[in-house]
């Protein structure tokens, strides 16, 4: 007996000195995840948050799950500026892309099947329950979240590890910066106003301020990116190079280097505050000034070759930004199948020109059908819009295109890019008076893009045939990069009918039930499309951030 | 340490057993009817060992003088005797339908008799679990607890319940703690039922605080089967076979007409010519004829093309076959129990689920007093279900079983293309171009999980002579698994330029391991005295204190390689791969990959007892926890019980039996292991591993939440007189109010903080109810006997307080201030020509418009277009929660001569809403078979396409969809004919024949295939990720419960 106590007394006091009463086993830190009071403290921890950056784009949205909100950012502008359609509610296209009415050839008006403007669309989804039917959470969400991440970078940045070169201190800094005013950028060209806010902790504040007075605040943190960039050589140093070949992702690489030198990042910082002017006046608004201000910035701005920040995509679909799925270029695709070409956009092509037979196919007619995307011609889908209906789809990259892919392949710009740049200066130059030196500019792009068109340059073109020259070109020469509805804005086409707004002779894929014919047909129309010019602020923001006394208009 | 130091002193007091002399008593037991109750129990009162009566109910059993002999029986209330002086004695035990002589562990520390069980703990022994419910602890326990929603929300196998005890006690998960022989584990999924002699369930903190701050959903302890000491060897055997098929509902749910432009033969056109499949079979997309162009449009064509039941394609017969042997027995100083079983599960889609435990309970007598026990219950499982896009690892979300749904009938799932003779990933519907057949699956996809699981539990107990008590008890779970999940390279296959299986054509692998460990270590003093006894005195006074030290600790670690690009011949790994990753967790980007969590506590308890007619205890509980590190304080949490039996002092005989008792207690519900850490995210991208804020700011002062119950309630036993109707029933009634405070909130964020959500203790949950549970004889009539229990369970948790009052909006889900959990508020068609707006002021209609408008089945329809007008999205109108007004049961069984059993159970969920998203989707294409009835619409009737097609709302959440999801289910009717008392076998001891059936019948309104089988899933198949407990209710794809019939042969000998 008297063994066995011993035994258990053993066995019981041993287990309760094993440990169980430690405190210190109460100390466990996460091990899968690092904390940035430690890591941004160190090089790699530098390098690994700046990258980081456009992880911010994935965000959980609201009914739809992890997503990219650069590309979905991105969809919009380029259905509002109808290069392409999408015909699905998922987060708020079907609304986004919701053309007031037609006017058919025979006089016939036919409204959207909501017979309400896009302003009361999606003003009517402003609110925290209509998650992703929301519109105006994207963008501003982005920016925001862009615009944070900066901040603790700089903030980090104050007091830098003391081993850090002065080179890759300033790469980390003007990267910090680039994004601030990129994300200013965007909240000024799209919102009616928003905030500034340069806190690193989480804060905000209630101070909505107008849309032009956040992109002088774009302005000024291009500025400060660029004082930073004038320090480093032009063509960068080893350290430079070491941060920028690490922190621009592997898919987002383009050109040989795959990242711009500081000069040409200098140039992109031009483009940018020149496209800010252009994008964010009416063309009817805009003076002399203004015009010579943007030639200026666009003399300084990106030259064609230039390297600048791109958006792509992983071949092997891992590790990247889209899911597989979200991606411009992967949505126009065979696989994905969201976006579709719109009409708008492939009558603007001028007869000849190379990239059509590169990168448009006709879709033939039911029971034929098309070999990349297994669709025939189809119109007014599921009886949403006669907008969504197309005879034309884009040629796969993998098969020769430039503008769609099933294989995760291309990229689109993140900011400008040499060819808008180019364009950006043949307007300038046009309505300057300089139709010639313009013209050149938009023969540039069209070489660059192996268009194949002869020249327009020094052929006499009238101011209003070299309107046309150019306006074709931004919207050919410049689809998917960006500034689709930019240019419909500024040029008066979203405006409503009454205010002289829609497009004359836009071309809409009709079923023919609806015009009687034997089969469906592609004729010109009226289309008013009546858009929001600057959005509502998400109430999403305003639930928790109510404006302060004096504040800018948050609503339309 | 100094309260280590105090316990191993408790350890020090050993002393001897005493003996005594003994006679020989013998006797007969018989039921009210005078016929011998076969092996009976014949113990000593408060002395080990005993006898059992024989076939003629005799027995004979040696007693110390003065000894009072307990008699007892299954189905029997137990009886005290004490033997006269001729050294016989007759007993006589009254049948009883739910025995207050059971005794209960959970939630009261120290087994305690269930008369004097202060608090509502709900108990199930494997003799009551239904016969229909085949290999699983939670079908067994479905029904049979009142307050315990059970409910299986898929029929996919190996899925887990859906539990939850006494409504909402957090936005987070209801998953109660689950304990094993005392042990906490981490699920009760997967633990195999012949392993289980009884289950315990405890329903709220104020008894759950025994167990700490994990304890406020309440506690679910299994007991596994362990032998007796002194008895022989016995064999059970178990064979069960049942096969399954979907529940479909009523009512179809799919059009049989459709609206599309149509040839002169009534074929379906594009484009005025007419469609037809390719030669894979996809089709294109059939023009629909335009309501906007002409609002009398109608939906009444039939289709001329052929068309297929998708479902009936895809959802097959599923077999389940579940074999187990029992061998249970005991010597003089051991009791052994093994327990060996194989459960094999099959799909209705494809492939199967299959379970082998291996079980072992073994007790040993090492001194008198002193006993060790282990019990070791190993679970392998092996499955290869296929679960569509579902797969988190491709960034998937639920088990979207679409294309059966929204594919145009005319589309042949299960046609092959001539050269591969595969099923064709067919694109079902051309606006929906790369929905895939989910037929094809299998071609191109295979994967594999399997896991083993051991749970082992030593417990050593000594009992000192007089006193004290001291039994500590360690318990460790691992569980190992490893999936495989191989999407093939499709380059070559048909179409695959427009659809393929995963996340790219070129196919990929993902390897995974984990390990999950908890470790449970238990030390525990009771002090106990008599005061009788122990210290002589006339004061029918007994107390005992109890001493607990609880350790626990979870350990995560898991490893996965995933490759890309797969070559399109074998071998097939991830070596192979053009490209490959690997990384800590199961799959790239899993955010929890490794994770320690590390718990530690005392409770001190003390209960008086004065006779049997009055007892209180009260104690308290002390945590330290991970989540908080060593600098934090412990939370404490109280509890106090008392009951009071009035039939002590009251001697009715009609009333044998009657207690009142009451109880409130405290528990907690802890944040995340690692939620209170200042983290960035982790993601590679490209070749680069980088870091980035999450959305989420950390939040360092995030709280354990509160949960403060109180519960009231009466057990009573009422003994009618009557001789066959109605001889006697129990009765007991609870009711309790939890207050839940501190809880948990993801709350939403101004976007321009550079933040969207952050976790913090924000809202107050309250929720109340009662649970009833009435256990009756209803009839004796010669051979004939009827049991009846009926259970039933109200609560409504209420969120009355939120941060800012501001609605928690996830999804299509909100939680609001004031409203109950599961709450659907929507945007709503508008119900009157003369409604207002939010604002109450401005009119839908204007007075002037007013005759253009008419109300159509209760919404307002446009004349001229045919179209609802849909109210507008901010204006949201109340339809009802997701969580029923009450859960009940109705479990009868006759048996007739003790042979022939009849037993069926019905479930009743009552007032429950469900929001059908299948329904909606179909509303997309004009598929549901809503479009094919015809309304009235400005005079004239017609299946008017413009009306419902309004009504769609494009995926928006709207009240149109929402439906009444109650329902009433036969969930269990068998029959056992017991063929050892019928054909008097001597060779067995035991042989008994079941048929049975399970969810034979639903009574519904519902619409959709399976009210049970609804999740908390948006539109697109997304889980919301912190509300997992507070969102419920959605119809999304899911695949339906089955109704099953079973066959089963018990054996025992």
């Amino acid at each position: 007996m008297k063994n066995k106590n011993k035994y258990l007394y053993i066995f019981l006091g041993g287990l309760l000195l094993l440990g169980a009463c430690k405190k210190s086993t109460l100390d466990q830190v996460n091990p899968n995840q690092p904390n940035p009071d430690i890591s941004l403290e160190t090089e790699g921890g530098l390098t690994a948050y700046a990258a980081g950056i456009l992880q911010r784009t994935i965000y959980p949205v609201p009914n739809e799950g992890n997503s990219n909100l650069m590309a979905i950012m991105m969809t919009q502008h380029s259905i509002m500026g109808d290069e392409v359609f999408l015909p699905y509610g998922n987060f708020s296209f079907r609304w986004t892309d919701q053309v007031y009415q037609v006017t058919l050839p025979g006089g016939t008006t036919v409204k959207n099947p909501f017979g309400v403007t896009q302003q009361v669309s999606l003003q009517g989804f402003n609110s925290r329950s209509s998650a992703d039917l929301n519109a105006f959470i994207y963008e501003w969400t982005m920016s925001y979240f862009f615009i944070s991440q900066a901040n603790t970078l700089l903030h980090a940045l104050s007091t830098p590890p003391a081993s850090l070169s002065a080179s890759k201190v300033a790469t980390y800094k003007a990267w910090a910066y680039w994004w601030k005013g990129y994300s200013y950028s965007r909240v000024g060209s799209m919102y009616l106003s928003g905030i500034i806010n340069n806190d690193y902790t989480g804060a905000t504040n209630g101070n909505f301020v107008d849309h032009n007075a956040i992109i002088v605040e774009a302005n000024k943190a291009f500025d400060s990116c660029a004082t930073i960039l004038q320090s480093l050589p032009a063509a960068g140093d080893d350290d430079y190079g070491g941060v920028m070949g690490q922190i621009v992702l592997d898919f987002n690489k383009i050109g040989a280097k795959g990242y711009p030198t500081p000069a040409e990042w200098l140039r992109q910082l031009n483009s940018y505050k020149a496209r800010n002017l252009l994008v964010n006046k009416k063309v009817a608004d805009m003076t002399p000034a203004d015009w010579q201000s943007v030639k200026d910035l666009a003399t300084n701005g990106l030259q064609l070759g230039d390297n600048y920040f791109a958006f792509g995509m992983s071949p092997n679909a891992t590790n990247d930004l889209t899911n597989s799925f979200l991606h411009p270029m992967a949505l126009l695709g065979p696989n994905v199948q969201w976006t579709f070409l719109s009409e708008r956009l492939v009558q603007d092509f001028k007869a000849g020109d190379a990239r059509y037979t590169r990168d448009v196919e006709t879709l033939p007619v039911n029971p034929a059908k098309d070999p990349y995307y297994n669709i025939s011609a189809f119109t007014n889908i599921r009886s949403r819009g006669l907008q969504f209906g197309t005879h034309y789809a884009a040629i796969p990259i993998e098969n020769g295109g430039d503008w769609a892919t099933a294989v995760n392949l291309g990229t689109v710009p993140i900011g400008c890019s040499p060819e808008e740049n180019e364009l950006m200066l043949a307007e300038a130059e046009i309505y300057l008076g300089n139709i010639d030196a313009g013209l050149a500019h938009v023969d540039a792009v069209r070489n660059s893009e192996n268009a194949g068109l002869p020249a327009v340059s020094g052929k006499g073109l009238t101011l209003a045939q070299a309107k046309e020259e150019l306006r074709s070109e931004r919207r050919i020469g410049l689809f998917e990069k960006g500034v689709a509805f930019y240019d419909a804005r500024r040029w008066g086409v979203t405006a409503p009918a009454s205010q002289g707004g829609g497009r004359a002779g836009a071309i809409v894929y009709l079923p023919h039930s609806l015009i009687n014919t034997a089969t469906d047909q592609a004729l010109p129309c009226f289309m008013e499309y009546n858009y929001m010019d600057y959005w509502d602020i998400p109430q999403n923001e305003l639930d928790f951030n109510a404006p302060a006394t004096g504040s800018a208009a948050v609503k339309n | 340490m100094r309260k280590c130091l105090v316990l191993t002193i408790l350890l020090t007091a050993f002393a001897f057993l005493s003996r005594a002399q003994n006679r020989e008593v013998t006797g007969t037991v018989t039921d009210s009817t005078g016929a011998p109750i076969a092996g009976a129990s014949i113990n000593v009162k408060g002395k080990r060992g005993g006898t059992s009566a024989g076939p003629d109910g005799h027995f004979s059993i040696m007693v110390p003088p003065g000894a009072v002999l307990v008699v007892s029986s299954v189905g029997f209330e137990p009886q005290e005797v004490r033997p006269g002086s001729d050294n016989t004695v007759s007993v006589r035990l009254f049948q009883s339908s739910r025995a207050l002589s059971e005794v209960v562990v959970t939630g009261v520390g120290v087994a305690t008799s269930r008369k004097k069980v202060p608090i509502d703990v709900g108990t199930l022994s494997s003799k009551d679990v239904a016969k229909s419910s085949i290999g699983s602890v939670e079908q067994a326990l479905q029904g049979k607890i009142a307050g315990a929603q059970v409910q299986f929300t898929s029929g996919t196998p190996g899925t887990g319940a859906n539990i939850i005890l006494r409504g909402l006690n957090s936005l987070g998960s209801s998953y109660p703690l689950i304990m094993v022989d005392g042990i906490e584990v981490s699920t009760l999924n997967g633990l195999d039922l012949g392993t289980v002699e009884r289950v315990e369930v405890v329903k709220g903190a104020a008894a759950g605080m025994l167990y700490g701050a994990q304890g406020a959903n309440g506690v679910i302890q299994v007991f596994t089967k362990h032998g007796m000491h002194g008895r022989k060897l016995e064999v059970s055997v178990l064979s069960q076979v049942s096969q399954g098929n979907i529940l479909k509902g009523k009512n179809d749910q799919l059009a049989k007409l459709h609206s599309f432009v149509t040839d002169a033969n009534g074929y379906a056109t594009q484009g005025g010519t007419r469609i037809q499949p390719d030669e894979f079979g996809s089709w294109p997309s059939p023009d629909l004829l335009d309501p906007s162009a002409d609002p009398k449009v109608v939906q009444n064509k039939p289709y001329k093309e052929q068309t297929y039941d998708h479902l009936k394609q895809a959802y097959k017969t599923a077999t389940t076959v579940n074999n187990s042997v029992t061998v249970t027995g005991g010597g003089d100083r051991a009791d052994y129990a093994f327990t060996l079983s194989r459960y094999n599960e099959q799909n209705v889609l494809s492939n199967s689920y299959n379970r082998t435990s291996v079980a072992a309970n073994v007790g040993f007598m090492l001194a008198p007093g002193l006993t060790f026990r282990n019990s070791v219950s190993t679970i392998f499982t092996d499955e290869n279900l296929l679960s569509g896009d579902a797969d988190i690892s491709i960034g998937g979300t639920s088990s979207d079983r679409f294309g059966l749904f929204n594919s145009y009938p005319f589309v042949n799932f299960e046609a092959t293309d001539n050269a591969t003779h595969k099923f064709i990933v067919v694109n079902a519907n051309q606006a929906d171009n790369t929905v895939k057949n989910p037929l094809s699956e299998k071609q191109w996809r295979d994967r594999n999980l399997n896991s083993n699981r051991i749970i082992e539990n030593a417990n050593l107990n000594y009992k000192f002579p007089k006193f004290l008590e001291i039994d500590y008890k360690y318990g460790i779970e691992v569980w190992n698994t490893n999936n495989f999940n191989f999407y093939h390279n499709q380059t070559d296959a048909p179409q695959s330029n427009i659809v393929f299986w995963g996340q790219t054509v070129n196919g990929s692998i993902l390897k995974s391991s984990s390990k999950l460990t908890k470790q449970n270590s238990l030390l525990t003093a009771y002090f106990k005295t008599d005061f009788e006894k122990d210290f002589h005195l006339d004061i029918p006074i007994r107390t005992v204190t109890q001493f607990t030290y609880d350790w626990r600790r979870s350990d995560q670690d898991g490893q996965y390689a995933y490759g890309t690009n797969i070559p399109t011949f074998p071998p097939f790994n991830v070596s192979v791969a053009q490209s490959h990753t690997s990384g800590d967790g199961v799959y790239p980007g899993d955010p929890l990959g490794l994770y320690t969590f590390v718990t530690y506590g005392y409770l001190l308890n003390q209960t008086i007892e004065y006779n049997d007619l009055i007892g209180i205890s009260g104690g308290f509980r002390s945590d330290y926890s991970s989540a908080f590190g060593s600098g934090h304080t412990p939370f404490t949490f109280p509890r106090g019980t008392i009951y009071f039996r009035p039939s002590e002092v009251v001697k009715w005989g009609w009333l044998p039996d009657w207690k009142l008792r009451a109880a409130y207690g405290e528990a907690g519900i802890q944040p995340g292991t690692y939620d209170r850490q200042n983290a960035l995210i982790v993601a590679q991208l490209g070749s680069l591993t980088t870091n980035s804020n999450s959305f989420q700011i950390p939040n360092t002062g995030l709280k354990v939440q509160q949960s403060k119950e109180i519960e009231i309630g009466t057990d009573a036993t009422v003994r009618t007189g009557w001789a066959n109707f109605l001889p006697n029933f129990n009765l007991s009634f609870s009711y309790w109010h939890h207050k839940n405070t501190d809880v948990i909130q993801l709350a939403d964020l101004a976007a321009s903080s550079g933040y969207t959500q952050k976790l913090d203790n924000l809202t107050t949950i309250d929720s109340k109810g009662i649970d009833l549970s009435l256990d009756a004889t209803m009839l004796t009539v010669k051979d004939l006997q009827w049991d009846f229990g009926f259970r039933l369970g109200t609560s409504r948790s209420v969120a009355t307080k939120i941060n800012n009052g501001a609605d928690i909006v996830n999804g299509i889900f909100t939680i609001r201030q004031g409203k109950p959990l599961g709450y659907f508020s929507y945007q709503s068609p508008v119900h009157s020509l003369d409604q207002l707006q939010e604002d109450g002021k401005t009119p839908y209609i204007a007075p002037a418009d007013r005759a253009n408008y008419e109300i159509v089945n209760g919404n307002v329809v446009n004349k001229s277009t045919y179209t609802v007008l849909m109210g507008n999205p901010g204006d949201q109108k109340a339809v009802g929660n997701a969580y029923p007004d009450f859960t009940a049961s109705f479990i009868n069984t006759f048996s007739y001569k003790k042979n022939l059993t009849l037993s069926f159970q019905w479930d009743w969920f009552h007032g429950n809403k469900i929001y059908n998203e299948v329904r909606q989707w179909l509303y997309r294409d004009r598929l549901s078979s809503d479009f094919d009835k015809p309304v009235n619409i400005d005079g004239t009737p017609g299946a008017y396409v413009a009306y419902y097609a309004s009504l769609y709302n494009s995926l928006s959440p709207s009240t149109w969809f929402v439906e009444d999801g109650s329902f009433l289910r036969l969930r269990d009717v068998s029959l056992t004919y017991n063929l050892s008392n019928g054909l008097h076998l001597k060779w067995a001891k035991n042989l008994s024949l079941t048929v049975s059936g399970r969810n034979l019948l639903t009574v519904t309104k519902y619409s959709g295939l399976d009210p049970e089988a609804t999740t908390n899933t948006d539109s697109q198949g997304n889980a919301p990720n912190a509300y997992s407990g507070a969102l419920k209710g959605a119809d999304y794809f899911q695949v339906p419960n089955l109704k099953s019939y079973q066959a089963s042969l018990r054996i025992g000998f």
